[in-house]
């Protein structure tokens, strides 16, 4: 081995374990409440809308504060609040991810995904059907 | 029996209007395609290892012209499934899943590659359009070369294939009727069900869209491309000829870079113009693993400069061309298998080909580094001596492709993540701060890479020694650096601002006492640099000869490109923001980002330099446009500048809403206008009351005042009112809403005489104000009417919007435009040279 290529050897060793040790250190956990109360940095939970709770969201008070319920997959309820405008449909939300942490009592999510009742890929056939009027709908799991 | 059998498959069978030709023969040419790729693979293997010149020539002729059928398949089954498509039939599941009779033509063709098999068909036949051009000009390196690019079209095959072996279903052919994919739906039992279903599913609205249209191609393009260099390198170890492929294979690894390249910004192109990211580029695993196969690429024909010239870093040009392909393959199998789940916007619906893909993959990745690494261990390869000088060009172009690697390295291992849970088990998330989390790295590679480009051209290959002109790359370096402060002082730009980029780790304390010591400024330096470095050099050294001013105009691209990511993203400015004129500095946390803004229709708001009004919608269907106008006045308050953005949104029954952006573009910036919510006008109520008036009496109402002006004997009745034997009183009202307009109408009071005095009204409506009036009863002897009044709920009319303003975001796409014109000069230039080898 030349030592020019042993020094480059080295410092691309280094470098590589100084990028991969900085990256792992930015990821992130999936939790639940409890266990995000407990951490108190930032982990993602998934969960579900508590549809029976209210569900904060007046723009023209305030278009950049919406706050709702939602229960993690363990079953604790918790109050997220979410700097931003509520997504569209949210209601309609089958599933919920959000990324945050836990501030005093609530949750403060920067960021919401949301999963959909129906993704727009699904196979779902409407028919037209002329003589017997009215639609039917007729659906098939892939 | 026999008639039997093309009954069924060509004739009328159990089912009415179904086109069957169609299917029957896409599925033929699919399985003819790929026997004959096979067929050309193991012919141009035979040729290659034939020691006699008859039979290898024989052998080249057969593999050519099964190459030839296989492209003309490929070709077939590409018209047959946009004939398909073109004309709705949608017996077939793939026309109907992802086409519908109302979309324009270029959404049709967009249809072709949404799904799955479409852009593996793209793929493929991009891959069979550059195996035919190499046919003809490969020359002595066709044998190999094309073996190779034909196996990898013998793979990708498969993946349409739609067969079963054993139980497994291999690929998934694009000609399933959906009938069949659909087995118990209780339509198809009927014969004519093809009656009943009148449109397909369509094609996704977010992907409705003329970059999808164009996109797709060009990217894919450069995905097959990224197969040449590869086969070059593969074909070159085996038959250990470390010399003849050098030349041959610049052209390609040039185009590959150009397109895929041009591709990768496309993309960035149709994110910043058309969806919502708010950027160009978020780091999105999809896109991540379409820049790691390029930067590998870009390694790869650096490493291939050097050993033309010094003869050093043959084993790392093998290695960047085989990785190059070998992410190709690794970013298919994130996108299309399934396992990036919800980490990405853009991944594929999961089709059940994992194993196929793994298999894919790792048979190429597989052979290319095991051959690699039987050539290193048996040390079959050339060695040189003499080591690397430290001030030779080809020791720093090294560091730079080691950079790059690292780069990719990064990206790899966090788009990754959903791959590290799988094997491993563990349950780790991507970053909370996704951007700030590759920007912190990756702004280190930029600075490394621009620093490198600018001052590498200056030294020469194979010499210690700094030739004369070196000293220009020391003028640059103190030009860059005063014209960085220059611009830093001119546009403002603090470097203590947290952008996106994390910089907690690092000690604050430095930055705030020195601003310049900054990553931003290291990377405005080091941007400038590329540009002037390489304009010197352009000018200064190659004395502006065009031939030869591929790199340097490439390179000058980049810094150009760099220099318009650092102001478009760090001087970006959110002009809709709710609190204005607060300095959030150190602590200003993403979390508590205001950037939304409520916007009532007519009334305006100040964002920026510009005063805002909502003023009307638009009706586009599906899509509703708002228009938003901007008005800009100078310091008297003359208006100096007034246009209209329209941001489009449609609240979509299946997805949400799904908004467009609107972008006012200035050669020094953009305004960009978004709209991220609209009022939910499902669930108005309605008010009911009821009112006792004489004429002339008055009655407020929550919008408006309802006067009683008089009774009508004789009211205008629709046309099919028979009134024999009734009696009809109309009850005149005006009515008056806020902002003082006055409408009419007459709710009209029925008495049927004939029918036992039953009675009956017809109520009367303001539609502009959305009142509706009945009557209930009239009292002939106080003359007094009672009215039952109802009032909608009137929507909400206002947007919720988004407004950034991009600094000089043109030099974004200038800078990438130019590296790839650079990169094709440099093309037009080694093909020159790979033909005066070849002849």
């Amino acid at each position: 081995m030349k030592k020019l290529h042993v020094i480059l050897l080295i410092v691309a060793a280094l470098g590589t374990g100084a990028i991969l040790y900085s990256a792992t250190d930015d990821f992130s956990t999936y939790a639940n409440f409890i266990q995000a109360k407990e951490k108190g940095k930032g982990v993602n939970v998934v969960g579900y809308l508590v549809k029976d709770q209210p569900m904060v969201y007046d723009p023209q008070n305030d278009p950049n504060f919406f706050s709702f319920v939602m229960v993690d997959k363990e079953g604790n309820e918790q109050t997220v609040i979410y700097k931003g405008a509520k997504p569209q449909d949210f209601e309609r939300s089958e599933q919920l991810v959000v990324k945050g942490k836990m501030n005093g009592d609530v949750f403060k999510a920067s960021e919401i995904q949301m999963k959909c009742p129906s993704k727009y890929v699904n196979d779902e056939i409407t028919l037209k059907e002329g003589e017997e009027g009215g639609m039917k709908t007729v659906k098939s799991n892939l | 029996m026999l008639l039997n059998f093309f009954a069924e498959r060509f004739g009328a069978g159990a089912f009415v209007g179904e086109k069957l030709w169609l299917g029957h023969t896409g599925h033929f040419l699919i399985v003819f395609s790929f026997a004959a790729a096979l067929l050309a693979f193991l012919a141009y293997f035979a040729a290659e290892f034939s020691t006699q010149q008859q039979n290898k020539k024989q052998w080249t002729n057969i593999g050519r012209w099964s190459f030839g059928a296989h492209s003309t398949a490929v070709l077939g089954v590409f018209v047959l499934l946009f004939i398909m498509i073109l004309n709705h039939m949608f017996e077939y599941h793939y026309a109907w899943r992802h086409s519908s009779t109302e979309l324009p033509m270029k959404y049709i063709i967009s249809s072709f590659w949404e799904g799955q098999e479409g852009s593996f068909l793209l793929w493929m036949f991009w891959i069979a359009t550059l195996g035919m051009v190499g046919i003809f000009t490969l020359k002595n390196y066709e044998q190999p070369v094309m073996g190779i690019v034909a196996i990898t079209q013998v793979f990708l095959g498969t993946m349409v294939l739609g067969i079963y072996v054993l139980g497994h279903k291999i690929g998934s052919s694009p000609f399933i009727l959906l009938r069949n994919e659909m087995l118990d739906a209780p339509i198809f039992q009927r014969p004519n069900y093809l009656d009943f279903i009148k449109d397909g599913n369509g094609l996704n609205p977010l992907l409705q869209n003329y970059w999808m249209t164009i996109h797709p191609p060009v990217l894919f393009l450069g995905f097959a491309s990224v197969t040449m260099p590869f086969a070059f390198a593969v074909a070159s170890l085996l038959r250990k000829d470390w010399d003849g492929w050098v030349k041959a294979t610049f052209p390609w690894a040039l185009f590959s870079v150009a397109i895929l390249g041009t591709g990768i910004l496309m993309g960035g192109a149709w994110a910043y113009e058309s969806l919502s990211f708010g950027g160009f580029w978020a780091w999105d695993p999809v896109e991540n693993m379409s820049f790691v196969p390029w930067l590998m690429v870009v390694a790869g024909l650096h490493m291939l400069l050097v050993y033309r010239y010094t003869k050093h870093s043959l084993v790392s040009t093998y290695l960047f061309f085989i990785l190059g392909f070998g992410f190709v393959l690794y970013s298919t199998f994130l996108t299309r298998s399934g396992i990036l789940g919800d980490t990405s916007v853009h991944a594929f619906t999961d089709l059940g080909m994992t194993g196929q893909l793994l298999v894919y993959m790792a048979f190429f990745i597989v052979v290319g580094i095991t051959l690699l690494i039987i050539r290193v261990a048996k040390k079959q390869l050339p060695v040189v001596q003499k080591e690397e000088e430290l001030w030779s060009r080809e020791f720093w172009m090294f560091i730079g492709s080691l950079i790059l690697l690292l780069s990719a390295v990064q990206m790899t291992f966090t788009t990754s993540i959903p791959v590290w849970n799988k094997i491993f088990g563990i349950n780790i998330a991507p970053p909370e701060k996704v951007i700030a989390h590759y920007n912190s790295i990756q702004i280190w590679i930029g600075i490394i890479a621009a620093l490198l480009t600018g001052f590498a051209q200056y030294l020469t290959y194979r010499s210690g020694k700094l030739p004369s002109t070196f000293k220009w790359a020391s003028y640059s370096l103190l030009g860059a650096l005063v014209l960085s402060i220059g611009i830093a002082l001119a546009m403002d730009i603090s470097f203590t601002q947290q952008y996106n980029i994390d910089l907690s780790k690092v000690s604050d304390s430095l930055f705030i006492k020195f601003p310049f010591i900054s990553p931003y400024f290291f990377f405005l330096v080091a941007s400038m640099y590329a540009i002037l470095g390489n304009l010197g050099y352009l000018f200064l050294v190659l004395k502006g000869n065009l031939r030869l001013s591929g790199g340097s105009v490439a390179h000058f691209g980049f810094g150009v490109f760099l220099v318009g990511v650092l102001i478009s993203q760090g001087k970006q400015q959110v002009i809709s923001q709710n609190i204005q004129g607060i300095d959030f500095g150190k602590e200003f946390n993403n979390d508590d980002k205001r950037d939304n803004i409520l916007l009532l229709r007519d009334s305006t708001l100040t964002m920026g330099d510009y005063q805002v009004t909502y003023t009307a919608t638009k009706e586009e269907k599906p899509n509703t446009l708002y228009l938003v106008n901007y008005i800009r006045k100078n310091k008297v308050g003359e208006t100096v500048e007034n246009f209209v953005l329209e941001p489009n949104a449609q609240v979509n029954p299946k997805m949400g809403l799904l908004a467009n952006p609107d972008t006012k573009h200035y050669l020094t910036k953009d305004v960009f206008t978004h709209v991220t919510s609209l009022p939910d006008n499902r669930n108005l109520k309605d008010t009911s009351l009821v009112a006792e008036l004489a004429v002339n009496d008055t009655f407020a109402t929550r919008t408006a005042l309802i006067v009683f002006d008089s009774i009508n004997p004789a009211p205008t009745l629709p046309a099919d009112f028979n009134k024999e034997g009734k009696l009809v009183v109309g009850i005149h009202l005006q009515v008056k809403s806020e902002d003082k307009k006055t409408y009419t109408t007459q709710p009209v009071f029925v008495i049927d005489l004939a029918n036992g005095n039953e009675i009956s009204s017809l109520p009367g409506a303001v539609d502009e104000m959305g009142i509706t009036a009945e009557v209930l009863k009239i009292d002939p002897k106080s003359k007094k009417v009672t009215l039952n009044i109802r009032e909608q709920e009137k929507p909400a009319d206002f947007i919720i919007l988004k407004a950034i303003v991009f600094p000089y975001i043109n030099l974004v796409w200038l800078g990438g435009i130019l590296t790839f014109l650079g990169t094709f000069i440099s093309m037009y230039r080694r093909s020159k040279e790979a033909k005066t080898v070849a002849a």
